[in-house]
Parts: structure tokens; sequence; C-alpha cells
């Protein structure tokens, strides 16, 4: 497969003022501190791959994506996007990739979505007949058209979001930076941005790299996950192996007819609630098996509901978070 | 020619977006207009009750002041707001935003933003330098005209050109307005009035080290006939090529600036 992205030993580092002492020794006599926002990171991405980056707060991957489009320049180490360094070939990059960030906007604020999408398109010389294919893909699927001829600022941050996609990719873009796109969004606006994605992706092999607090958005949206901490790569894997190599664990809980005092199973780690009536289990799958557990309970007694729970990308990524890998 | 009718198509859409708020922009035109008035009134409250200033009458203030005053809001229309105000731009992290078009950062200033509000400042400076031109008709020749037309090029390229440098600074100091306001704004309100009238290290500050003196004095010179020494001549005539050399120095001040900012980031 094509690699659309190649990041070798890339490294990003900022000079940053250590702010100690008192007022007037940081006017006149300033010591920098060197912070490694990114540490000699490597992965490459391939056309059509939905990849999502995630990482605390701080970890290096708004970087990442700005050395990606073009906007900084690399500390050290390598970068290609469609075989072009991104900072040297500012412009000609620029036209084959969106950006979106989910904090700012990048419509005009006092005019109409409309206008912005005319200016866009002189600014990119999109042509006229994919221009009007496209602004009826948006209106069809992102509902721009009831607020088609709105200006930007009457706009619901829902709306806005969806213009601001629709606006990123007007030029038809090999590559879709999403920078936070469902940043304080109802469930509403969040799930038509994720099919949105998704459709794009399916239609066009649009290859999308995507940050987000919100793991739903990874969960749905994207097959790969990188995992960056410190500016350095954690994890970098499908995300259903994720989901399998970390899901070692699981919640069961069961309602019996009977109450019991105690269960004595190994790798099942049993509480009960009241009276012995309901038993929850935290359950070690390399050790026994949700099926084998029910088969165990319901030998003492009879099983009357079951309710299993695993774990989500969330709670798997949380725990890395505070734990590591 | 492709960035001019993009910038055309900028225009439109801001001239539309200004109009959402129309008594602000009329009143920011009115004021700009106003203002100047006055400052070209005081020339003539001035020359009345001296008669000149050093040999200066009214008209030729007029040459003077206009001269610096129309070159500086012609530049001003593109470069004041986004440019000098780079800090801006900067600080908010909307210089991101602009980075990942397919389009210079410069130019991309410039289209940004319109500065409606110099034309204020235009329509009164033609208003005066035009009545005066015709005052003084039987000075000038097919050469005056000429080399008004190059000096007033020269002179917009030199404000254009110190917008763009104390604009470029912020890639360093990240603010850096304060600084022009004091090297720029008011060093050169010294300019206003004739160089001769100031002690020679001024004289020589405002022509080599912060050259603003070439904007408006030594074109003044050539045109208003009050050329005394060779240096005087020289700088008046080479005035539109000193604003073209400017010019392309503050550009890669710019770029300098502009790699420095990708370097830091902050």
């Amino acid at each position: 497969m094509e690699h659309l992205i190649q990041v070798k030993k890339l490294s990003r580092d900022y000079k940053v003022a250590k702010r100690d002492g008192g007022f007037v020794k940081f006017m006149f006599s300033r010591k920098y501190k060197v912070i490694h926002a990114v540490n000699s990171i490597d992965f490459s991405i391939s056309k059509g791959e939905l990849v999502g980056f995630v990482g605390p707060n701080g970890a290096g991957k708004s970087t990442t994506i700005k050395i990606l489009a073009g906007i900084l320049s690399s500390t050290s180490g390598a970068v290609f996007v469609m075989g072009n360094d991104p900072f040297k070939k500012r412009k000609q990059n620029a036209y084959h990739i969106g950006v979106v960030f989910g904090q700012r906007t990048q419509l005009w604020w006092d005019l109409p979505i409309c206008d912005t999408f005319k200016l866009l398109k002189k600014l990119y010389k999109v042509q006229d007949d994919i221009y009007e294919k496209n602004i009826s893909l948006f209106k069809g699927y992102l509902d721009l058209e009831s607020i088609w001829n709105q200006p930007v600022r009457q706009l619901s941050l829902g709306q806005r979001m969806k213009a601001e996609i629709a606006a990123a990719i007007l030029h038809n873009p090999e590559l879709l930076f999403l920078d936070e796109p469902t940043i304080g969004l109802d469930i509403v606006a969040k799930r038509q941005i994720r099919e949105f994605i998704l459709k794009l992706n399916h239609e066009y092999q649009t290859t999308v790299v995507l940050t987000s607090h919100d793991m739903k958005d990874i969960e749905e949206i994207c097959d790969r996950i990188i995992l960056i901490d410190k500016g350095v790569i954690v994890i970098d894997c499908p995300v259903k192996e994720l989901k399998h190599s970390y899901n070692k664990m699981a919640i069961v809980k069961v309602n019996l007819n009977e109450p019991v005092r105690a269960f004595n199973i190994t790798g099942a780690k049993g509480i009960s609630e009241a009276n012995g009536l309901i038993w929850s289990f935290e359950v070690d799958k390399t050790v026994i098996t949700t099926g084998h557990l029910v088969f165990e309970i319901s030998k003492i007694a009879e099983v009357c509901d079951i309710e299993i729970k695993e774990l989500a990308v969330e709670d798997i990524i949380h725990d890395i978070y505070i734990n590591g890998v | 020619m492709e960035f001019l009718k993009i910038y055309g198509c900028y225009v439109k859409m801001f001239i539309k977006a200004r109009m959402e708020y129309r008594c602000s922009f009329f009143a920011g035109l009115f004021a700009n207009f106003y203002c100047y008035f006055i400052t070209y009134t005081t020339f003539w409250v001035i020359t009345q009750q001296f008669q000149t200033i050093d040999g200066w009458a009214f008209d030729d203030m007029v040459i003077l002041y206009g001269l610096n005053l129309f070159t500086y809001s012609v530049a001003a229309t593109f470069f004041w707001y986004n440019v000098l105000h780079l800090e801006q731009e900067i600080t908010s992290g909307r210089l991101d935003g602009y980075l990942i078009r397919p389009m210079g950062l410069l130019q991309q200033l410039v289209c940004s933003r319109f500065g409606d509000t110099a034309l204020g400042q235009i329509s009164v400076s033609l208003i005066f330098i035009s009545l005066c031109i015709v005052r003084i008709n039987y000075k000038m020749t097919i050469f005056t005209y000429i080399y008004l037309f190059f000096a007033v090029i020269g002179g917009v390229l030199m404000q254009m050109g110190a917008m763009i440098i104390f604009g470029s600074l912020s890639f360093w100091m990240l603010r850096s307005k304060a600084l022009a306001d004091i090297i720029y704004f008011d060093f050169r309100t010294f300019v206003h009035y004739p160089l001769s009238i100031f002690p020679s290290f001024i004289r020589i500050i405002l022509t080599y080290v912060l050259p603003w003196a070439i904007i408006n004095y030594y074109p003044s010179l050539i045109i208003l006939q009050k050329v005394h020494t060779t240096e005087e001549f020289v700088l008046g005539i080479l005035s539109p090529i000193i604003g073209i050399l400017f010019f392309m120095l503050s550009l890669s001040v710019f770029n300098r600036g502009l790699r420095r900012y990708s370097g830091s980031g902050s």
C-alpha cells in the first residue's frame, strides 16, 4: 500500500522561559528550558486509513499535526506527506490537506457560509463542477441547506462545526486532519459528524487523522489508534487489537433466585449485594471465561439475570494514562 | 494577476461583512477624515500667523505633509490591520489558520483585512494636495508631475516596508506594536515639518537611520524647487529606488521572521 504519511525519528523541541525567581529576575535574566514536545517518533499512514491520535493534554498530538500540516518545522527527523516535506513545500502541501481546528474557527464570522465557500473556491482553484457536486453533498449530509445564507456568528456550535468540516474538504483533499472536531457538541451533531467522516472515507478514500478526547469518536471512526504520551508513541495498533489485548477484565453481574453466602471460583472475585441475592464478579479472562463462570455459578444457585460489562476503549486508555502500558 | 483577482474577491466580501455594522463603518471613515482635516488646517493657522516655517508657506507644507499622509494611508489600506498588527494574529493563534492555505502568508494577511478606515485619510489628503497643486501650478513642469508619480510610489513602498518590518518583529518579540509606536509613529512626526528647522543630528537620523525623511521631505524639495545641496538632490531623485530597496528588505525580514516562528512555534 502507498504510504501517504511517513514520519521517521521526528523530534520537536520548544524553548520555554523558566518562570522562577522574582519579577526583576524574570525581566532581565531569563533561563530557558528545553521541552521535548515530540521525541523521536516513527510511524507511517497509508491511503484510506482512519487514524486516531490519542493522548493526555500536552502529549504532543497537536504539535505532530501542525508539523504534518506544514505549520511548524521539525527540530530533527524526516517527515513526508505525499512524498514532500510539508514545511518546505507548504503551499503545495496545502492543496492536498484539509485541516479543522475544533477550538478555532476558519469561517468568516460576519458572512454567511456560502460566501466563505465562494472564497475558498477561488483560493484553492476548485473547478465549477467539483464545487457544485461537493456543495450538494454537504447540503445533503451535513444539513447546510437551511443555514446556507446565515451569518456564521448566528450559528450554533454544532452547525458551525459541520460548516468547518465542509470548508476543510471543499477542495477534495486526500488527507484530512481533525483536531478535536467534536469538542463541545451534542450527541446528535457528534453522531452526524462521525457518520459523515466514515462516508467520506468510504467514498473518496480520504485518509483521516483525528485527535479527540472522546473515546467514542475513536471507537466509532478509527480503525487504528496511536497513543502518544510525553512526546513518545506508547501504542500504535488497530483499535480492535487494543480492545482485545488490553481487555483482560470483565465485570459479570448476576441476580440469583436464592441468596448465596460465598463463591469460591478461581479467576473471579465476587462481591455480594442485597444479602447475597446479587453478585458482581471481576473476571480475569486469562484464567476463566465468562461462560464458564456462569456455569460454575449455576451449579450453586439458579441465575435469573446476567449482565456482562466489557471494558470500553475509554477505560483501557484511562488505565494506560495512569499506569502505563 | 491571479492575486489581484483573489484580493478583489476578499475586498468585496469584506465590504459586505462591514456593512453588517454600517454605523461603525461610516463613523470610522468620518473620524479619520475630520481628524486629519484639522491637522491640515493647523498648518494653515500657523502659516497665517508666521507667514512661513523656515521659508515653507502653506502650500509647501501641504505638499510636505500630504506626501507623508497620503503614502501612509495608501500603505495602511493594505498593511495596517493585520501586518502592522501581526502580534494580534500571533497571540490569538490565528496565524496557524493562514498557514494551512495554499497562498503566501503576507498575501493572506493583506487580503484578510481591507483597511477601510484609511479611506478617510486618503480622501482628505487628495483634496488638499490637488487644491494645492492647482495653486502652485505655475511651478509645476511635466518633469515634476512624472517625478511626483514615482515619488508617491516610492513613498508608499517605504511605508509598506516599515509596516512589514515592525509587524514582523512580533515573530521574535510576540508583541512589537509598542516599539512601532515609538520608532515609526512618533519619530515620523518630525517629518511633518521641514527638516531644516531641526539640529543636524536629527536630520542625519531621519535620513540614514530611520529614513522617514526619504518618504516626503526630499521629494518635496525637488517638487518645490528648494534643493540646495547635491546630497538633497541625490536623495530626492533616488527616493523611488530607495523605496523599492526598503520594501525588498522588509520582505526578507518578514520571511526570516516566519521561519523563526515555525521554529519556535510559541
